[in-house]
Order: C-alpha cells, then sequence, then structure tokens
C-alpha cells in the first residue's frame, strides 16, 4: 500500500486546482469526476481522494525519472 | 472455419458513451476481416444475452466495452442499476479456454485471474481518461479523450488481424509511448492531465495467461 503523506495531498490538491475546468476524469469502472468533485474527494481524503493522490504522484515520479529518456529517445 | 468473436458495449452515461463510440471502431474493423461476431448494444447487453450468446456462438475472442471492478464486468444499466455480467465466484467459467480483453476497470484483478481464460487483457488498476462533455454528441472530435481510448483500441483491432495476445499489448503500448511523447510537446492546458491519464493506464495494462494466444 503506496503511503500518502501530507506533502503529497498538497501537491496534488495544487494541481487539481490549475485543472482547466471544461474537462472531466473518467474512471473508468465507477465515476465522472469535475474538477470540483475532484477537490472535493481531496478534500475529503475519501478512497477515490486517494486514487487520485495516488495515480497523480506516480505520475510525478514517472515524470522525474522516465520522460527525459523518453524525450531523448 | 470462420473466426468468432463478441463485444459487449453499453451506453448510458458519460463514460459509456465514449466506450460504445470506440467499440464502433472494433467492430467495423471485424467485419473488414470477415469475423463472425455478436455485438451487444446498449440494452442488448444484458446478463441473458450476453451469457446466452457465448454459450450458442462459443466465440474464441470476447471484448467489454464497458463498467466493472475487480470482480465483475457490468453490463447496461437497467432500473438505476447496473446489470452483472460475469462476476468471480459466481459465472467466470463462462470465460475459460477464450481470449478476453476487458476495459472494464480493475477487472484483470481478481476476475482475470480467476476465470481460466486462455489470455486476459485488462487493467489491474481503474482504467481511466480526460475528455470534454461538450464533446459528448460527437466522441470521434474529442480530442482529450481520444489519446488514451485510441492507444487501448489497438488491442482488440491487433488481435482480429491475427496478432499474439503479446504483441497486440505491445501495439498499444506503442500507441501510448507516442501519444505520451506529443502530450510533452504540447502546449494545450489539457496536456498534463491526457499524460497523466496515458501513463497510469500504461502502467496498469496487464495480460494474465498465454501471452502466446491468438485469435
Amino acid at each position: 500500500m503506496t503511503e500518502i503523506t501530507e506533502e503529497d495531498w498538497e501537491v496534488v490538491k495544487h494541481r487539481i486546482e490549475s485543472m482547466p475546468a471544461h474537462i472531466r476524469l473518467a474512471v473508468g469502472g465507477k465515476e465522472s469526476l469535475s474538477k470540483d468533485d475532484l477537490l472535493d474527494h481531496i478534500e475529503k481524503r475519501d478512497s477515490t481522494g486517494k486514487r487520485i493522490v495516488i495515480m497523480q504522484m506516480n505520475y510525478l515520479r514517472f515524470f522525474k525519472t522516465e520522460m527525459g529518456k523518453l524525450a531523448n529517445e | 472455419m470462420s473466426k468468432k468473436m463478441l463485444i459487449g458495449r453499453p451506453k448510458y452515461d458519460d463514460i459509456t458513451i465514449h466506450l460504445h463510440y470506440w467499440g464502433s471502431a472494433i467492430i467495423s474493423y471485424a467485419k473488414k476481416r470477415a469475423v463472425d461476431f455478436c455485438d451487444l448494444p446498449e440494452s442488448k447487453c444484458n446478463r441473458k444475452s450476453d451469457i446466452g450468446h457465448i454459450t450458442k456462438l462459443d466465440p474464441k475472442f470476447v471484448v467489454f466495452h464497458s463498467h466493472g471492478d475487480e470482480r465483475t464486468i457490468y453490463g447496461h444499466k437497467t432500473n438505476s442499476e447496473e446489470e452483472v455480467l460475469i462476476r468471480a465466484g459466481e459465472n467466470e467459467d463462462i470465460l475459460k479456454g477464450r481470449v478476453v480483453y476487458s476495459i472494464s476497470c480493475a477487472s484483470s484483478k481478481i476476475l482475470g485471474r480467476a476465470c481460466s481464460a486462455q489470455a486476459f487483457i485488462g487493467y489491474k488498476e481503474d482504467f481511466i481518461f480526460y475528455y470534454m462533455p461538450t464533446r459528448l454528441a460527437r466522441p470521434s472530435t474529442d480530442r482529450v479523450a481520444k489519446p488514451c481510448l485510441e492507444s487501448t483500441t489497438q488491442i482488440p483491432l491487433a488481435i482480429i488481424k491475427g496478432n499474439s495476445v503479446e504483441n497486440a499489448v505491445g501495439k498499444a503500448k506503442s500507441f501510448y509511448i507516442n501519444h505520451i511523447r506529443q502530450q510533452i510537446g504540447s502546449k494545450e492546458l489539457e496536456a498534463p492531465y491526457i499524460l497523466q491519464a496515458l501513463i497510469d493506464n500504461f502502467h496498469n495494462l496487464e495480460v494474465i495467461g498465454d501471452e502466446k494466444a491468438v485469435f
């Protein structure tokens, strides 16, 4: 189980706040989430909020380690 | 002897509108390749019809473009509830020996491992994509949704063409990587979010069973 730190919650909250309001996130098996829905789940720190944070943090970690390599291939 | 496949693609919310649309591309290609297919769109994607057609047609390749969870693949929504098509512990044996591609969220996690399919291709966590609600009437024009959905659709297209499961997943991953590269170079406001979804799906795509299986 990935541990979510206080800093992770804050980083993801700020990322979602920058998200354009005209797009939504489809979480295939469950629901379709607007920017406000995403922020609400993060605020409540419920299971959907945790999934969003894990997705975003995986992306940021991947970006840090792999994107440089991909871009230069 | 003709190749037989079945595709289930309900349509009742934003997500299934997109999955239904991309399912049409699979059907068009199957027609071109003279595949004997059974299409279960919208309300036809129910448990009775789905199980009946799998039993009767005995398709080697089965595609689910629908909602799901770790144990379950759902069909169309009737009376405000999604109908259970296949659930681990109930009727997963119906998939035994088949090549299965399921976009349904996290279905590979438990169902994929329980069903004894020859090969089960799915996502071990939620399949995700961003989209523009203003484009729901014409999903083909949704440039935000396209990268993830076009990438994953390469799997059934390649399998219909005769590729092994391993090669089909490889083709999808190539599409994911190409879209990742495009989004890295994009100045569109949505690019960082599309990128996040592409990377998440890329890592969660997996095959349970025989990677050398062919249709």
